[in-house]
């Protein structure tokens, strides 16, 4: 005990473990330890006592010790053995390590002692001051015995115990090693605490942070809280804080209560007055801003040019109507819900008439006679006099004058809206005409005349006006050829409508349009006047006799744009006719021999007829994909000369029509022949042979709804039993299969892979000659047929190989294909495994809204901008403990 | 006896069968583990999926489809607008109503997706915008210029126009926003949802894509099939189907310039085409007369109708009823998509004498179809035809300004890209091998990059012959670097490896054929004449000094 408790130190310093000051503190751990230690240190201390007293030897000429300090000493080593419990350990401690000092005459030190006294403990030690010399003296006196009894006893068990001396200390790097051993092993036992959780963390399909995070921010919701909660902090803060609470403008209600007391000053109908003004002019400012924002965007150029120039203009604003300026007087005695062009153009009218605009006030002559007009302000000002009238007198392109203004420069693309505004009396269902529409009837005669007419006068006048490829001798043989058919046709025209024009004269036919249809069909009740030419007026056929009119333009104007080339449509044609088709038809010469009867039996009952005619119009409507073909109905009488229905073609002429254009491929001429061909469908439409009705017709086994009846042609019983048939051979002419399979072998063999096949070379190897004399090498034959070989397995392997009718195209998709893996990804078995890992759908119109959070729920979820800390150990957990 | 609750549980995994996207994953062989914790949760996720979407389908899908029942020898096609009106409630009764328009012109029609806006537009440039849940007119403007065709954008705020020659878009308080200028002789319009894509066809047969958020035009492919008027999307892969005037309809994407599918359909003009909300039938009707129903997964024809008048307009309502529109007269069409072909119409409407159909829609999520004729607009009710279950996530019928701004980000957040277009809508992240020709493309495009790199090097070595400054460090730096592997001393390694190759090939096959003609009796000399000698093949470690001396 003795040695170990005294060698304590060193000991700790050599392990660099234990402290000084912290085995002050804990007396009783130290204990423990030292207990422990026991078995091992003695031997080792004793050696180390025994190098210090060699140390001691070396520094002999240096040791000057006192006397009192050797008294000192002794009484500490005496109280060491017999335990007296010491004040201070640290001063001891402190002793202790000065301690070594050579004994000397005057200083007994530990290694000095009588050469036949032995150390009790260490017999094989050299001799000196040993415990049992020391021993001796106490030995034998009764109390002084008695007192140190213990202390004797503890030294007799210490005598008798071998102790051996303290080990060599092992190498540093040994040391060290195994001090990172234990380290290790400290470390790990800590650490390995983690590894459930970190598998948990690791094996989670998503890391949630956002609650927590959340829980431990501060954070202020709203405006209102950071104000309230706001405390001034700086000096600056605080000065600001001081002046406001000096203005009383702290809060709102500080600055509320401050505008109310300024308020108060003013009478209360002087403060309503200024909130009256106020509301007024944020108002104005607001509608004014709305208005700004508005035309700027507005994107229209021509608006813009209009709105530039408009001083006056401004005047009748389009939408604004109510801003009416200076000639505020003279529109009052126009109605007041009249429309803008209204307006616009009585007061163009009123331009016209009056001098206003034109420079002829006393001033402007006085300053144009007197020479003031090259003064700049005046000339500025008559100038603008002058703009003002022009702008006044113009028709501006809107409403009704549109179409009018617009036909000259816009020819290609005459739209439908203009259209309308030129046919507009003829274009309104019959159901509203009544006895005014003998007059409409008579202008639009009219205006079809001189349509006519002009077109003639065109045609004429653009004959001489061909070059390039009309020169040729043999197109301008045509194209005088078709010019006089054209021309014919025209004048054919102009007869009818002046034949028209005499009957609507006469106003014969004038009601009875409104009964034919009124009265509905089927009747029997069509008089003579009920022969009617049905307007195409919709757009479909608007745009498809656009289309047609590139050639009949040809024909009518020559060169001229087609849109004045074109005579305005006749009346006498029908929705599906057209100029292109040549002269006019005699209809009852063309028919067909399946629908001859139907074409020209006259004999047969005006019912009769009256049906077949309304089911054929329906068909021809409906087929020729007019929508409104039918719904616009006809003002104008058709001549008495044509009592048969309205379009008939000849059969053959569809097939040839139809063939012609499918072979050559334009796409003018494949639309001519689509329609032509649909024509072809209304001639059998109109076959009336009840009584063979197909019965496949599965789209329209109705002909039992009566009212419907009427208006079908299939349900009307007139459907013809050769009608698929018929259709079948209309269709026939275009041969469509054998095009699209030419097609796709196009399409497939383009699309096979490429084989370089090797040729033999002529004069290579061999005379040319002889060489073409036997023919193609069989190296080359065998290479040309594996080359064959491998382009029909990928003909084979297509996707479309057994579709006749379809062509799937095998290119790579490049783009796609950034969306595509090239290869499984590492840790996939197969493509199988892959490809199933993914095969649910993600998208939230293919899940359940739980589903879809489910199935695309991130790694990791946190707030932005929130700080994930470190993970504390959980409570609840204990690590695993090792044995 | 089986308790409730396992009673329960069967139910429903017997419903979530219908439900499981292919067969469950096994996890059995996977070697990697992290693999196969993925592919085993993979695997519970779609299991959790189905069997929500199971539960869903029972407790909040509860509204059934409406329909039609009749009694003995009735036959619902006989059932007229204002029988059905009588029958229904107020509310239902409230969807059958007319617009007369008689002198604006033949309409088109379009919806919303979600059905809460109405929008049509009159052939002389009426267009009108009208809300569905209380018919008011929302917007209406008189355009002045034809209009071909209207169609919504992804909500109810934007529309475009297909005018006389471009095609324009409007905000929904009719103000033009944008002219199309590239967009021109615009027949028909659509409008791709998930991508944001405005897709246009017109009378030039040229097929635009324009992405309606950052306004640039993504694709334009010529169909070189000349003037095209009828266009529709396949709603579950947003391929576009085009249909032609030779009959045939063709389907594109984007991404390629050339169409991925052709089919020949009709013997005459394909007039208007149809895709169900499936994605799986299409619906065709031509001018010879046909209207047909086709399998778009295999490309086949299922049924074939006939109509004694050439159909003009097809659509189909999402619960899969085909409209047939053809003169004055609207059928509508149950089950005739598959199964045994349809015998009678379901039901059929004819408009007033004069009354020409051009275009209708089916309302999505109600029981209606919107007719635009010559004669206006009329709603008609169909019962049936809507899905009666909607998901507000999606597409809602009840939508208001916030749930729609709402919508818009969500819808924006989720745009696709429209490099995803593709006919396998599954296709996104499947394994694709590359063929051979762009592999060796890739290749090529790799060693020109390099070689070019290496020639830049080399050039920048290459110094003037000057006798000055020889000595240079930098000089003798560039030196130095034209020791290094330029391209010209790769290609001719190259050469020299391929052509060693070749001859290694060549003799090995010359050996194998040396060694038959030797079973058979003695070389063939004509084989072994080019052989340069007899030889032995040089070792891999000879030196260049003594390769002379091996073949």
């Amino acid at each position: 005990m003795l040695e170990s408790e005294s060698d304590e130190p060193e000991e700790a310093r050599a392990n660099g473990v234990a402290d000084l000051s912290e085995e002050d503190d804990d007396d009783d751990e130290d204990g423990e330890e030292m207990d422990e230690e026991d078995d091992s240190e003695p031997a080792s201390a004793e050696e180390e006592e025994e190098e210090d007293e060699e140390d001691e030897e070396d520094d002999e000429e240096e040791d000057e010790e006192d006397d009192e300090e050797d008294e000192e000493a002794r009484a500490a080593l005496v109280s060491d053995v017999v335990g007296v419990p010491r004040a201070d350990k640290r001063r001891r401690l402190k002793r202790g390590i000065t301690e070594h000092g050579r004994e000397g005459e005057f200083a007994l030190g530990p290694a000095v002692g009588s050469a036949n006294e032995t150390d009790l403990t260490d017999p094989g030690a050299p001799p000196g001051l040993s415990i049992a010399s020391l021993m001796a003296s106490v030995e034998g006196q009764g109390a002084a015995a008695a007192a140190i009894g213990s202390a004797r006893r503890r030294l007799d068990r210490l005598a008798n115990k071998k102790a051996t001396p303290d080990a060599v200390p092992l190498p540093r790097v040994v040391n060290e090693r195994i001090e990172r051993k234990a380290a290790y092993e400290t470390t790990k036992a800590d650490i390995a605490k983690w590894q459930p959780i970190v598998k948990e963390n690791r094996e989670k399909p998503t890391l949630n942070f956002v609650g927590v995070e959340r829980d431990k921010m501060h954070r202020k919701k709203t405006l209102a809280s950071i104000n309230t909660d706001f405390v001034p902090e700086n000096d600056f803060e605080k000065e600001i804080m001081a002046h406001l609470k000096e203005a009383n403008a702290l809060t709102g209600e500080d600055v509320e209560r401050a505008e109310d007391l300024a308020l108060n000053e003013l009478t209360p109908e002087e403060a309503r007055e200024r909130r009256a003004r106020l509301a007024k002019m944020r108002n104005l400012l607001f509608k004014h801003e709305m208005k700004a924002k508005r035309v700027k965007a507005i994107k229209s150029k021509t608006f813009h040019r209009h709105n530039r120039k408009t001083g006056a203009m401004k005047v009748i604003d389009g939408e604004t109507g109510e801003e009416i300026g200076d000639d505020d007087a003279a529109l009052e005695g126009l109605d007041p819900d009249n429309s803008v062009e209204a307006k616009r153009e009585y007061l163009r009218a009123q331009e016209r008439m009056l001098l206003k605009h034109k420079n002829t006030s006393r001033w402007a002559k006085r300053a144009i006679k007197k020479g003031l007009a090259h003064l700049p302000g005046t000339k500025e000002a008559i100038a603008e006099q002058l703009r003002i009238g022009q702008e006044l007198k113009r028709k501006i392109g809107i409403g009704g004058e549109r179409g009018a203004s617009r036909d000259d420069d816009d020819d290609e693309y005459s739209t439908d809206a203009e259209t309308d505004s030129d046919d507009d009396a003829p274009g309104v269902v019959g159901g509203g005409a009544g006895a005014g529409d003998v007059n409409d009837r008579r202008r639009a005669l009219a205006k079809a005349k001189l349509r006519t007419m002009q077109a003639i006068e065109e045609g004429a006048a653009g004959a001489e006006e061909e070059g390039g490829l009309f020169a040729l001798p043999f197109m301008a043989r045509h194209m005088k050829k078709k010019r006089e058919e054209a021309e014919e046709e025209a004048k054919q025209l102009l007869r009818d409508i002046e034949r028209a024009e005499r009957e609507a004269a006469a106003g014969a036919g004038g009601s009875d349009d409104d009964e034919g249809f009124g009265g509905g069909l089927g009747d029997g009740d069509w008089g003579k006047g009920a022969e009617k030419f049905e307007e195409t007026d919709d757009g479909v056929g608007q745009r498809r006799s656009r289309i047609v009119s590139f050639g009949g333009g040809v024909t009518a104007g020559g060169g001229g744009p087609s849109g004045n080339a074109k005579p305005k449509r006749p009346p006498r044609e029908d929705g599906s006719d057209s100029e292109n088709d040549g002269g006019p038809r005699e209809l009852g010469d063309d028919v067909d021999d399946d629908d001859e009867d139907a074409a020209i039996d006259r004999n047969e009952t005006k019912m009769k007829r009256g049906a077949n005619r309304a089911a054929r119009r329906a068909a021809a409507a409906g087929e020729a994909g007019d929508p409104l073909a039918a719904a616009q109905v006809p003002e104008v009488s058709g001549p008495a000369t044509h009592p048969a229905a309205t379009v008939t073609v000849h059969q053959s002429e569809v097939k040839e029509l139809t063939a012609a254009a499918k072979k050559s491929g334009s796409a003018l001429k494949a639309r001519m022949a689509a329609r032509a061909s649909g024509r072809g469908a209304v001639v059998v439409t109109a076959g009336p042979k009840p009584a063979d009705r197909k019965i496949d017709m599965a789209m329209d086994r109705d002909d039992d709804d009566d009212d419907d009846a009427k208006n079908h042609p299939a349900s009307n019983g007139v459907a013809d039993l050769n009608q698929r048939d018929l259709l079948s051979r209309a269709f026939a002419g275009d041969d469509v299969v054998g095009e699209f399979e030419a097609d796709k072998n196009a399409e497939v063999t383009d699309e096979l892979p490429k084989v370089d096949v090797p040729k033999q070379m002529p004069g290579w190897g061999g005379w040319a000659d002889v060489q073409a004399k036997r023919g193609p090498p069989k190296w080359q034959l065998e290479a040309e047929r594996k080359a064959r070989a491998t382009q029909q397995k990928a003909l084979k392997a297509r996707r479309d190989a057994n579709l006749k009718h379809v062509v799937i195209s095998e290119r790579y998709d490049k783009k796609v294909a950034g969306f595509n893996v090239e290869h499984v990804p590492h840790g996939f078995d197969s493509k199988a495994v892959y490809e199933g890992s993914m095969r649910t759908p993600l998208g939230p119109d293919a899940n359940t809204d739980k589903s879809f959070r489910d199935l695309t729920r991130p790694k990791v979820l946190v707030n932005a901008g929130a700080v994930i800390r470190p993970m504390t150990f959980p409570k609840g957990r204990r690590p695993k403990q090792k044995e | 006896m089986v308790s409730r609750e396992k009673k329960l549980k069967r139910e429903l995994n017997k419903r979530a069968k219908k439900f499981m996207k292919g067969d469950t994953v096994n996890t059995k062989n996977i070697k990697d583990k992290k693999t196969k914790a993925h592919v085993r949760y993979a695997n519970v996720l779609a299991d959790n999926a189905a069997t929500d979407a199971a539960l869903h389908e029972k407790w909040l899908l509860p509204s059934t489809p409406g329909a039609i029942e009749v009694e003995g020898d009735e036959r619902t096609w006989r059932i007229k607008q204002d029988e059905i009106m009588k029958a229904v409630d107020i509310n239902a009764a409230r969807k059958a109503f007319d617009l007369s328009l008689p002198t604006l012109g033949p309409y088109s029609v379009d919806f919303t997706p979600n059905g809460r806006d109405l929008l049509i537009g009159g052939r002389k440039g009426h267009v009108a915008m009208i809300r569905w849940s209380d018919y008011k007119l929302v917007t209406e403007v008189q355009l002045k210029e034809t209009v071909r065709d209207v169609k919504f954008l992804h909500n109810g705020q934007f529309f475009a126009c297909a005018q006389r020659k471009y095609a324009y878009i409007y905000d929904n308080r009719g103000l033009e926003v944008h002219c199309l200028k590239d967009h021109t002789e615009v027949n028909r319009l659509e409008f791709l949802n998930h991508h944001f894509l405005l897709c246009t066809v017109g009378d030039q047969g040229v097929l635009r894509y324009q992405d309606t958020t950052h306004g640039k035009i993504i694709a334009q492919h010529r169909t070189k099939l000349g003037p095209c008027d009828a266009m529709r999307q396949n709603p579950t892969n947003a391929i576009i189907h085009l249909g032609h005037s030779n009959g045939t309809v063709t389907l594109w994407s984007p991404n390629m310039g050339h169409s991925l599918v052709k089919m020949l359909c009709h013997r005459g003009p394909v007039r208007s085409l149809a895709v169900d909300m499936t994605g799986r039938y299409m619906a065709t009707c031509g001018a010879d007369s046909q209207v047909k129903t086709w399998d778009v997964r295999m490309y086949k024809e299922v049924h074939s109708y006939y109509s004694a008048v050439p159909a003009v307009h097809v659509d189909i309502s999402q619960r899969g009823m085909l409209g047939v529109g053809y003169g004055g007269r609207v059928q509508i069409w149950d089950q005739a998509l598959s199964g045994p072909k349809a015998q009678a119409p379901y039901l059929n409407h004819q408009f007033r004498r004069g009354e020409i159909v051009r275009d209708f829609a089916f309302c999505p999520y109600d029981d209606a179809i919107g007719v635009g004729h010559s004669g206006g607009f009329s709603n008609l009710i169909v019962p049936g035809a809507g899905e009666p279950n909607y998901d507000s996530m999606i597409a809602n019928p009840f939508e208001t300004r916030n749930q729609r701004r709402e919508q818009e980000v969500a819808q924006l957040m989720d745009k696709l890209p429209p490099e995803m277009i593709q006919l396998d809508p599954d296709g996104i992240g499947v394994v694709r091998a590359v063929p051979k020709e762009v592999q060796k493309e890739r290749r090529e495009k790799a060693l020109e990059a390099e070689m070019a790199a290496r020639r830049d090097k080399r050039e920048a070595n290459l110094e003037k012959t000057r006798m000055k400054g020889k000595n240079k460090t930098s000089k003798r730096y560039r030196k130095k670097q034209a020791n290094v592997v330029d391209d010209k001393k790769l290609r001719a390694r190259m050469l020299a490896e391929e052509t060693k190759q070749k001859a290694a090939k060549a003799r090995g096959e010359g050996g194998r054929a040396t060694g038959g003609g030797a079973e058979g009796g003695g070389a063939m000399p004509a084989q072994t004449a080019g052989a340069a000698s007899s030889a032995p093949v040089a070792p891999k470690d000879v030196s260049a000094a003594l390769r002379r001396f091996y073949k």
